[in-house]
């Protein structure tokens, strides 16, 4: 065999079965098996190995550039932007604030540019989707709304940052729509849910629609999602998927059935209720006590399980009718005979589940220390107001910033701002993660850089002086980001 | 430098602190003056001056032998070409080097000094020879045994030949040599590509066995292939050349070591040339950051000796300017940077990226990425993913423009420009 063979790099010709034959023998080694000489090009036999693959170097390392394949030429275009991208200077302290590294001050900052209806220039977003998705992370939570309609656009491409993208939809009028009755599991989700905002009874009606067809995985998702607006309509339904030969659904309906009075196991429980609990007077009138006649037979602990089920499995609603007091005021009251039974713990935890406000402030207002009792799905009923009294309430009685930094969004009123810069000149050894929630806490105005100096001015240590300066620092910084985002 | 030393055990304690480069830190050389920082068992590095025209020595360490171990390790970096030159002296180093009583840096060396500069030239050359001739042995060895021994525990194997070219004094085929154990762990395909690189350095160590009777510009790449640097001040000398050159893009390397960060330049005129400006920072330095993406600088650059050479050194400058989003900027297909790579290598066989600025469309299908142009040709896309996908995010589906390195591989994009100005990736 024999082919041409570059002497000159301008007559290169890539010769590919010389230079396979080279790379075999030097693989395998030439002591074990030479260069088989037939298949070596005459300019270039007899040369010792490396001297010929050098040839072959030459002429081969210009043809490269290109790909092996060809890659499909699909078009997609990214949508028209939905908001415009920070100014300049506003873009730049943005750039400056991700470069802290902080996951906290950057989930400030993108929450800043939110709240401002401006998109994260989408230079930044790769490495801020690749972070949100580390889990727990709460950069998740505020990524695909701050990407606007083109980072979307980009985070839907890539195969693990389209999780970060809410699903939205357009809200059906018609069960009929083609949307709902051949969509994805995801897709009717994403509509149910827009419809079910709009028009809760549509909702119902859409569910009720494709019942029979649904896989129960699907079942169990569609009723997870009437959560939201759940009314007397939905008594019909959740009484059937209450009945469904599904745990997983029944599961489902039996969490929603407890919200509705009139549902067949909302009766049930109501009953239970109205059998075990009742209103009394003490003796001289003065407390009004629940009085509890569950089987004598049981020990006192399991006299109470009995109890606590009772409370979280029957609609607070019907507390009024059915024992004689509204649940808001049943949480103050003791149990006959049993003053040590937690009742607001108990209606705390209820009104949770049945995401009912009203008895959920009444029973914080009724324990001791109401932070105690934080947990986020405690927190996401609460309204702000709410929140900031609890975390005041923390700080006055010296349990610090843990939950003012951990449920209350920023920027914080004056009277908690006020409250946690008194707590931390009387403590400010803490650690960076509580300076940096209270930098990103504070709101711009009024500014409080005099007071966060002052505080590292005074402080007895070090390290505290130089993470007061720190936040002081940071909290310039949001300030002046704030200020250039609302005066471009 | 052993001559130097005041006793045998400074030379030996000073050569130790010269292996361990990682207790170095904020290190240069203009090639007169040397400077370090050195960390001992104390909180604070000692700071380490070496004027090696007097020479005169400098250390905050409470030794009383002088030259002290820190010094003599200073040294021996210096010697063996390990530290990064080009850097402007620190401000203490440069008051230092100036007190009077010192020698003038600048001053023409004497006879004696000459000749004991020429002697340390043809000491250096005669060790390189004896370590080039060794390397290929080792690499007719290596073909012969076959690769594939090589391929199950690469990192002792070449690691170990690249520190022999470190004694040798060619760092720059002991570069080389450590980049092999990357081409070992690439994958499929990996023995086509470690027998180009074997080769590459047989072509090399050729060139530099028959220096003398290769042109002058070839002669000159060989030689800074193999290690041997051309001071900036050299440089500087060379003939300059003023435009206008807007900065296109840089690439930072990262090496526990010896940081690198390389900036392309492109002259705004009719006929555009290219120039890389290098800069180095050891551990603890940070690099050079005045020249970004996006600066127009009317300046004069200087390039240095060889074939093919874009490396340049800047001059004066005399004016700078940022470049005006919605201004002009010519850009290319992909078969303009292919053909200049062509004659790159044609001069340069061992070179392998050229600069472009260029003007298409991100393509993917799955983990695979291309860069279409307007006549449909497609190159490779390479680089880091996530820059690719801030490339995505910029382009927006449409073709645009952006500046960035072809190589062998395909394209490595580092900056587009964008309706707004242009954005580093």
């Amino acid at each position: 065999m024999t082919e041409d063979f570059p002497t000159a790099p301008d007559r290169a010709v890539p010769g590919t079965s010389g230079f396979a034959e080279l790379v075999v023998a030097a693989t395998v080694g030439t002591g074990n098996r030479p260069v088989r000489p037939e298949v070596v090009p005459a300019p270039v036999r007899g040369h010792d190995l490396l001297d010929s693959a050098a040839l072959y170097t030459l002429a081969r390392r210009t043809q490269r550039g290109s790909p092996a394949e060809t890659l499909p030429d699909t078009e997609d275009l990214a949508p028209s932007p939905d908001r415009p991208e920070p100014p300049p200077r506003a873009a730049a302290l943005v750039r400056q604030l991700l470069g802290e590294r902080r996951i906290a001050l950057t989930t400030a900052v993108l929450a800043r540019l939110d709240r401002l209806e401006f998109a994260l220039p989408i230079a930044l977003l790769p490495e801020l989707a690749t972070s949100a998705l580390a889990p727990g992370s709460p950069l998740a939570a505020v990524l695909g709304s701050v990407a606007g309609s083109r980072g979307r656009w980009l985070l839907a491409a890539h195969p693990l940052w389209r999780r970060l993208v809410p699903a939205t939809a357009e809200p059906v009028t018609d069960p009929a729509d083609p949307r709902w009755t051949t969509g994805t599991t995801g897709e009717r989700l994403a509509v149910l849910a827009a419809t079910r905002a709009a028009d809760p009874a549509l909702g119902t009606k859409l569910v009720e629609a494709v019942w029979e067809s649904a896989r129960s995985e699907e079942r169990a998702a569609l009723l997870r999602t009437l959560a939201d607006g759940l009314a007397d309509r939905d008594t019909a339904l959740v009484d059937r998927a209450a009945a469904d030969r599904s745990p997983r659904v029944a599961d489902e309906a039996g969490t929603l059935a407890i919200r509705l009075p009139h549902s067949r196991f909302g009766r049930r429980r109501i009953e239970l209720l109205g059998a075990h609990v009742r209103r009394a007077r003490s003796l001289r009138g003065r407390h009004r006590m629940i009085v509890t006649t569950l089987p004598a037979e049981l020990d006192p602990g399991s006299q109470l399980d009995r109890f606590t089920v009772l409370v979280r499995t029957t609609a607070l609603a019907a507390w009024a009718d059915t024992v004689g007091v509204p649940a808001t005021e049943a949480v103050r009251l003791q149990v006959d005979n049993e003053p040590g039974w937690p009742v607001p713990q108990l209606f705390l935890a209820a009104a949770v589940a049945q995401r009912d406000i009203p008895v959920l402030q009444a029973a914080l207002a009724a324990v001791d220390h109401p932070w105690q009792a934080a947990t986020s799905a405690v927190a996401r009923l609460l309204p702000a107001a709410d929140r900031e009294e609890i975390a005041s309430a923390a700080l006055q009685s010296g349990q610090g910033l843990g939950y003012a930094i951990a449920f209350c969004v920023p920027p914080w009123s004056e009277a908690l701002a006020a409250g946690a810069l008194a707590w931390l000149a009387g403590h400010p050894d803490q650690p960076v993660e509580t300076w940096l929630g209270t930098a990103t806490g504070l709101a711009p105005q009024p500014d409080r850089t005099p007071a966060l100096r002052r505080i590292a001015e005074n402080a007895p240590t070090e390290t505290a002086r130089r993470r007061a300066l720190q936040a002081a620092a940071w909290y310039t910084l949001l300030r002046n980001l704030d200020h250039e985002l609302r005066n471009p | 430098m052993t001559a130097a030393a005041p006793d045998a055990a400074s030379a030996t304690a000073g050569r130790k602190l010269a292996g361990g480069v990682g207790a170095w830190s904020d290190c240069g050389t203009d090639e007169v003056l040397v400077w370090g920082a050195c960390q001992g068992s104390g909180k604070n590095p000692y700071r380490v001056l070496v004027d090696t025209a007097g020479p005169r020595y400098k250390c905050s360490c409470p030794s009383r032998k002088f030259p002290c171990k820190h010094a003599l390790g200073l040294l021996f970096l210096w010697a063996e070409h390990r530290l990064p030159d080009g850097t402007p002296a620190p401000e203490d180093a440069r008051q230092w080097g100036s007190r009077p009583g010192a020698a003038e840096p600048a001053a023409e060396p004497t006879a004696e000094q000459q000749a004991a500069a020429a002697k340390r030239a043809a000491e250096r050359e005669a060790k390189v020879d004896a370590g080039l001739a060794e390397l290929d042995r080792w690499l007719t060895d290596q073909v012969t045994a076959g690769l594939a021994r090589a391929w199950s525990d690469p990192y002792p194997h070449f690691e170990q030949a690249a520190a022999r070219m470190i004694d040798a004094q060619a760092p720059g085929i002991a570069s080389r040599l450590a980049r092999l154990v990357a081409v070992a762990t690439s994958g499929p395909g990996w023995p086509e590509r470690m027998l180009e690189e074997f080769a590459l350095l047989r072509l090399l160590i050729r060139g530099w066995q028959r220096r003398a009777a290769l042109p002058e510009d070839l002669r000159q790449t060989v030689r800074t292939h193999v290690g041997f640097p051309t001071p900036v001040a050299q440089v500087l000398h060379r003939p300059a050349v003023r435009r206008n050159w807007l900065v296109t893009g840089l690439v930072d390397v990262d090496d526990p070591r010896l940081s690198s960060r390389r900036v392309w330049l492109r002259s705004l005129d009719e006929q555009p040339r290219w120039a890389v400006v290098l800069s180095y920072a050891a551990p603890g330095q940070t690099l050079d950051s005045s020249l970004v993406p996006g600066l127009v600088l009317d300046a004069e650059l200087h390039y240095y000796p060889g074939a093919g050479v874009m490396r340049a050194a800047v001059g004066e400058r005399h004016a700078e300017h940022e470049y005006q989003p919605g201004t002009t900027l010519s850009a290319t297909d992909l078969a303009e940077p292919a053909g200049r790579r062509r004659d790159l290598l044609a001069q340069d066989p061992w070179a392998d990226t050229v600069p472009a600025v260029l003007r298409g469309r991100v393509l993917r299908e799955g983990e695979k990425w291309a860069l279409c142009d307007e006549s449909g040709r497609q190159a490779t896309l390479t680089g880091a993913e996530l820059d690719r996908w801030r490339l995505t995010g910029l382009l927006a589906g449409r073709p645009g423009i952006m500046a960035g390195e072809w190589s062998g591989t395909g394209f490595r994009p580092t900056s587009v420009f964008t309706a707004d100005g242009p954005v580093l990736l």
